[in-house]
């Protein structure tokens, strides 16, 4: 008798949980995409004081879409949910964040793009990484080149995921690493624009635009 | 109805009534991307907003040539995250992570404990529970956060490397007894420091409280969100630990009675005196991850060192799907004693990623060495991860 409580228990407990996922839509997320969002956020954005995590998920829709503007296909395991972070000074929104792991070629390659209220790239940050020449491109001077860039810089060759020569200078033995954060740069920049369309708002175009060095900044950098 | 049935007849409804009342929540709360308009100084957000049901499923069988038997264990479950936020942003989370599990004449061999040989068999249903707490951020900018709940024991290599659904594990079990406790935690993270220290019933799972168990931990360490990381823990406290009392109990011979730590009496409530302080470092050097820990303590009066070293390998150009693990455990039990027990095993694990959801795990375990001189065992495991 007692087995067949259990048993019944079990099915109840089946039931429900299959139901239960009919009451809402799938919320698929990954649950932690961003290590040490405090530490990174701060570094990234020293005049905040807060901010909101947002989950946001990409449909079948909103994925050809990505597929078409990058060229490529979206790895198997990014897929779903994405996370974005609202970073705030007081109440007022000052920027956003975005954790992204890109594949490489021995593994992911953990970053953290810190975007403006207008489509650009304000700076990144590499957290882990298994790629060769990850030194390299920590350094201010390759992160300076992404800096104020938006959507229409062409990041990319043409048709390709290796890192736009032309437009970026490359660090010796570490095209590798280079490309993938470019294609990051590409991929993460489209998904705030869809997510994010009132943070957007007034992007310019850049490509041909070098940014100019903040020597004081650098200096505190290094 | 005995005591314990009854007990988990309250669990399984309580838990059903916890699935449709997050799902109820989050429904009514559909995720929202604007900007909340509360009040300032508001110190409450609304109970909506920003929340992650995932659900998981586990399919696992081992074998045991020693035993000459298959074992089984198999778990359905969910894990639940809410982050609170006012107008200035998150300021806290709450984690819950339930599952419910079914086991074969297992005897632990899937989570690699190792004890004495043909006990702590378990057959039967179980409500468990992996993370349960509260999380406090406040306004310090990460550098101060509290844990309210039952949460990870701060000790080690487990701090950072998650083996909640993972064949192959590490050693909180020797060290600690449990790899989580209910209690309070603070912790920060510094620019250059992880910090964490915590205060606990010293019980594992089952809130338990015998009078005098406790357990005081923590860990200080480097950044973990870079290649290479290192940390230092400590703990001491009056557990309870019924696989560390079989640990310390020698059988008697010739017609001289057992004993327990070199004493007559066995730990009443099976509650012993533990300290432990260790070392613990991970580095990834391309598609290598190299994890180390050594720690060395006492539990009641027997002095103890447990270490362990792992390699993991990704296979390139694949996506990331194929890794491969080989991993030994060394747990040398009253390292003072002649003929002292040593529980020395190697193990090799292969997991690949079917899908986004789904993980296929394997682990071949062998014994080198086995604590009180039993047989050596051969153990063949494999899992079915599904988490979606």
């Amino acid at each position: 008798m007692m087995k067949n409580k259990k048993w019944l228990y079990v099915a109840c407990i089946f039931v429900l949980w299959i139901l239960s996922s009919l009451l809402v839509e799938s919320s698929q997320a990954a649950l932690c995409a961003f290590r040490n969002p405090d530490k990174n956020v701060y570094v990234l954005f020293p005049e905040a004081t807060g901010y909101r995590s947002v989950v946001v998920k990409l449909d079948k829709k909103a994925q050809e879409k990505t597929e078409k503007y990058l060229g490529h296909k979206l790895d198997f395991d990014e897929v779903g949910e994405h996370t974005f972070y609202l970073i705030l000074k007081d109440k007022d929104v000052i920027g956003m964040i975005r954790p992204h792991a890109e594949r490489g070629r021995y593994g992911i390659v953990e970053m953290v793009w810190a975007f403006t209220l207008d489509g650009k790239i304000k700076d990144y940050k590499i957290q882990r990484s298994r790629e060769r020449g990850t030194d390299k491109v920590k350094r201010v001077e390759f992160r300076r080149q992404f800096r104020g860039k938006s959507l229409k810089t062409a990041f990319t060759e043409a048709n390709s995921k290796k890192i736009n020569s032309k437009l970026f200078k490359v660090p010796k033995k570490s095209e590798r690493i280079c490309s993938v954060i470019a294609f990051s740069a590409k991929k993460n920049l489209f998904l705030y624009k869809h997510f994010f369309p009132e943070y957007n708002r007034n992007a310019e175009e850049h490509t041909n635009e070098k940014p100019q060095p903040n020597p004081e900044k650098e200096s505190q950098e290094k | 109805m005995k005591i314990h049935e009854k007990k988990n007849k309250v669990m399984i409804w309580l838990c059903a009534l916890g699935i449709l009342g997050f799902h109820a929540i989050e429904a009514v709360g559909s995720s929202t991307r604007s900007e909340r308009e509360a009040g300032e100084g508001e110190l409450f957000s609304t109970w909506s907003g920003d929340s992650i049901f995932k659900k998981e499923i586990i399919i696992g069988g081992s074998w045991s040539d020693e035993r000459g038997e298959i074992g089984g264990k198999h778990s359905v479950g969910f894990e639940f995250l809410k982050k609170f936020s006012n107008a200035k942003g998150d300021w806290a989370s709450l984690f819950l992570q339930l599952r419910f599990v079914r086991n074969d004449r297992q005897s632990t061999l899937m989570n690699g404990a190792k004890m004495a040989p043909h006990d702590g068999e378990i057959t039967g249903w179980g409500l468990h529970h992996h993370d349960a707490y509260f999380k406090y951020m406040g306004p310090w900018k990460g550098k101060l956060y509290f844990h309210v709940g039952y949460f990870e024991v701060p000790f080690g290599l487990e701090q950072n490397v998650d083996t909640h659904s993972t064949l192959i594990q590490l050693m909180p079990i020797r060290n600690v007894g449990f790899k989580r406790d209910w209690g309070i935690l603070v912790g920060g993270q510094l620019p250059e420091t992880d910090y964490d220290l915590a205060f606990t019933r010293g019980a594992g799972m089952d809130y338990r409280e015998r009078g005098e168990n406790y357990l005081v931990s923590g860990r200080v360490g480097t950044p973990s969100d870079r290649n290479f990381c290192m940390g230092l823990s400590g703990l001491y406290g009056d557990v309870i630990d019924s696989m560390g009392v079989m640990r310390g109990n020698t059988m008697g011979m010739m017609g001289m009675p057992n004993t327990w730590f070199g004493r007559t009496a066995k730990p009443a409530d099976d509650i012993i005196e533990r300290s432990r302080v260790g070392l613990d470092c991970m580095n990834l050097l391309g598609p290598y991850t190299l994890k180390g820990e050594v720690s060395y303590g006492e539990d009641e009066n027997q002095e103890i060192i447990n270490s362990i070293f792992e390699i993991d390998y990704l296979f390139p150009d694949m996506d990331g799907r194929l890794e491969a693990i080989a991993q030994i455990q060394n747990a040398h039990q009253d390292i003072d004693a002649p003929g002292s027990d040593d529980d020395t095993f190697l193990t090799f694990g292969l997991n690949y990623r079917l899908s986004r959801a789904m993980t296929l795990q394997s682990m071949y375990r062998h014994d080198l060495q086995r604590i009180k001189n039993t047989e050596n065992d051969n153990v063949v495991a494999l899992q079915l991860y599904t988490y979606f």
